[in-house]
């Protein structure tokens, strides 16, 4: 009875304190402020010369791939506008899923700091494991019990403890630097890709600046079955109207255009009241190569501002095709990061009927990795298209991915790697020296980017 | 593939694409296919006060042309 008596207000106390909203109002709107591109800046860096890094999804293989590439481009010194830089200080944009999001957010956060402890603090420490042991402490039996409170968040206050340090975006906001970190996310209703900036949190009403990087890490990388689906607050709008083209391209763009119409569509979807809660999973469902944001951003400048402001000159979103309108930009390398595994034959070498888990992995990662396929070879195309005027915008478009390994054992090694956060400390460090090495062994960056700088040296 | 379009105008002011600037007058603009409200930067010294065409079936070449006229009755 006294045992009871003791427990009960407990598992009271726990279950509604996991009630509480995780992202909080936006109670006044200014599209000046907040996380948002145009609000990162880091001295030395023009927009004259723009680089856009995209970090695919696959647990810790991906983490270590695109670890490699950024520690490449620490590396690479280049001489700009007579003064010498280290390349990684030109990157202004990381579009990140799910495995290579713990790599975006921690450079985003920490900067060099990155190349000082994050592989012994993530890549080489068994994340899987601390995770299962979390889930079994026994304070988070009671929290479980509470259906606002799942296995993600125990997870998102693992990644915010261990790695992230308990930091917001508001402290990104303060940093106040380039590269802007875009950590990808999927709506679970809309099938679509969400990303954590403030433009995006606006649609809710939201302030993103009190959500915590661990939370949107857990959301990036909550992988469908493995963990469960992050959940945010969609607020009644009080000052933020839909953006002018949303019906505008809702009433004439259907058959005109229809990637625009669907993403009208999308965004009219978070003005529906009765969607007052929004369900994230893991990024890579919409997007598993982090490249969608970019591309939609290089055909069409539909920004999310409140449909109300008129003549604004000092947008602070994150949109190519303005940029490139606006004549902000000479020199523009785009290189995407693609941890995509080899394709997994072993089920073929028995007559025996697959089981269901691997059914269900095959049935979840096949349209992952095709999309992602579909996606890089839609930005060669559209690069191929757009009218060649190199005086006026120069376009470099770098592919990773492990089929350029040439060595045929090497090759097959790496991409048997698993996608899960526990690779041994070999594996880890034959990913980074794997992303070091087919930076450098790319024409486009070697041959023809560095090249047409002018001045590549180490 | 990308449309591109150019608005034409006595001076050179800053262009308004669904109220957020992009280009300016003069200047041919890259662009995805589709419906936008387009609009010159102040002093409001012109007309139409807007236009919303379709941009497609365009080329670097050909682009769609969008014509603004002097209007010093107008809003200044």
């Amino acid at each position: 009875m006294k045992t009871r008596r003791i427990l009960f207000p407990l598992v009271m106390f726990l279950a509604i304190a996991s009630c509480a909203p995780l992202n909080p109002k936006l109670n006044h709107y200014d599209y000046r402020q907040g996380y948002r591109f145009g609000n990162c800046a880091t001295p030395g860096n023009s927009d004259d010369l723009f680089i856009v890094l995209t970090f695919s999804g696959g647990g810790t293989r991906a983490a270590a791939f695109s670890y490699g590439v950024l520690k490449t481009l620490n590396e690479t010194n280049v001489v700009l506008d007579g003064a010498r830089r280290k390349l990684i200080d030109e990157v202004d944009v990381i579009s990140s899923i799910s495995g290579g999001s713990f790599t975006a957010a921690y450079y985003g956060l920490f900067g060099q700091r990155l190349f000082a402890d994050f592989e012994t603090r993530f890549l080489k420490h068994n994340v899987q494991g601390d995770l299962i042991m979390r889930t079994l402490y026994p304070w988070n039996w009671f929290k479980l019990l509470s259906p606002y409170y799942s296995r993600i968040d125990i997870a998102a206050a693992y990644y915010d403890d261990r790695l992230f340090e308990k930091r917001t975006y508001n402290d990104l906001v303060r940093a106040g630097r380039r590269p802007f970190i875009m950590l990808n996310a999927t709506d679970l209703s809309l099938g679509t890709r969400f990303e954590f900036s403030q433009g995006q949190f606006d649609l809710l009403q939201s302030d993103l600046g009190g959500v915590s990087i661990g939370r949107a890490v857990a959301a990036s990388s909550a992988f469908p079955g493995l963990l469960t689906p992050v959940t945010l607050k969609n607020y009644p709008k009080t000052d933020f109207v839909e953006p002018q083209w949303v019906q505008t391209v809702i009433k004439n763009d259907l058959d005109n255009s229809p990637r625009r119409f669907k993403r009208a569509s999308e965004v009219g979807a978070y003005f529906d009241t009765q969607r007052e809660y929004i369900h994230l999973m893991d990024g890579g469902v919409a997007d598993n190569i982090g490249l969608r944001g970019t591309l939609y951003g290089l055909m069409f400048p539909d920004e999310l501002i409140s449909g109300d402001l008129e003549f604004i000159t000092d947008s602070r979103e994150y949109n190519l095709i303005r940029m490139i309108a606006n004549r902000k930009i000479r020199k523009l390398l785009i290189i995407v990061v693609d941890a995509k595994p080899g394709d997994n034959l072993s089920m073929d070498h028995s007559r025996k009927t697959p089981g269901l888990a691997k059914v269900v992995n095959s049935v979840a990662s096949a349209p992952m990795a095709n999309y992602s396929f579909e996606t890089v070879q839609l930005l060669t195309d559209y690069m191929e298209q757009r009218y060649p005027d190199p005086e006026k915008l120069k376009t470099y478009v770098v592919h990773l991915r492990f089929d350029s390994i040439k060595d045929p054992v090497q090759r097959k090694r790496v991409k048997s790697y698993g996608t899960n956060f526990d690779l041994p400390p070999e594996a880890v460090d034959e990913l980074i020296t794997v992303g070091a090495m087919l930076l450098k062994q790319s024409e486009v960056f070697t041959d023809e980017f560095l090249k047409d700088l002018g001045t590549a040296q180490k | 593939m990308p449309e591109y379009f150019k608005v034409l105008f006595p001076e050179q002011r800053d262009l308004f694409v669904d109220g957020i600037k992009m280009g300016q007058t003069q200047q041919k603009i890259e662009i995805g296919k589709g419906t936008y409200t387009i609009k010159l930067g102040p002093p409001l010294d012109y007309r139409p006060k807007w236009r919303r065409p379709t941009i497609k079936d365009t080329s670097f070449d050909d682009p769609m042309v969008l014509t603004f006229e002097k209007n010093p009755g107008g809003d200044t």
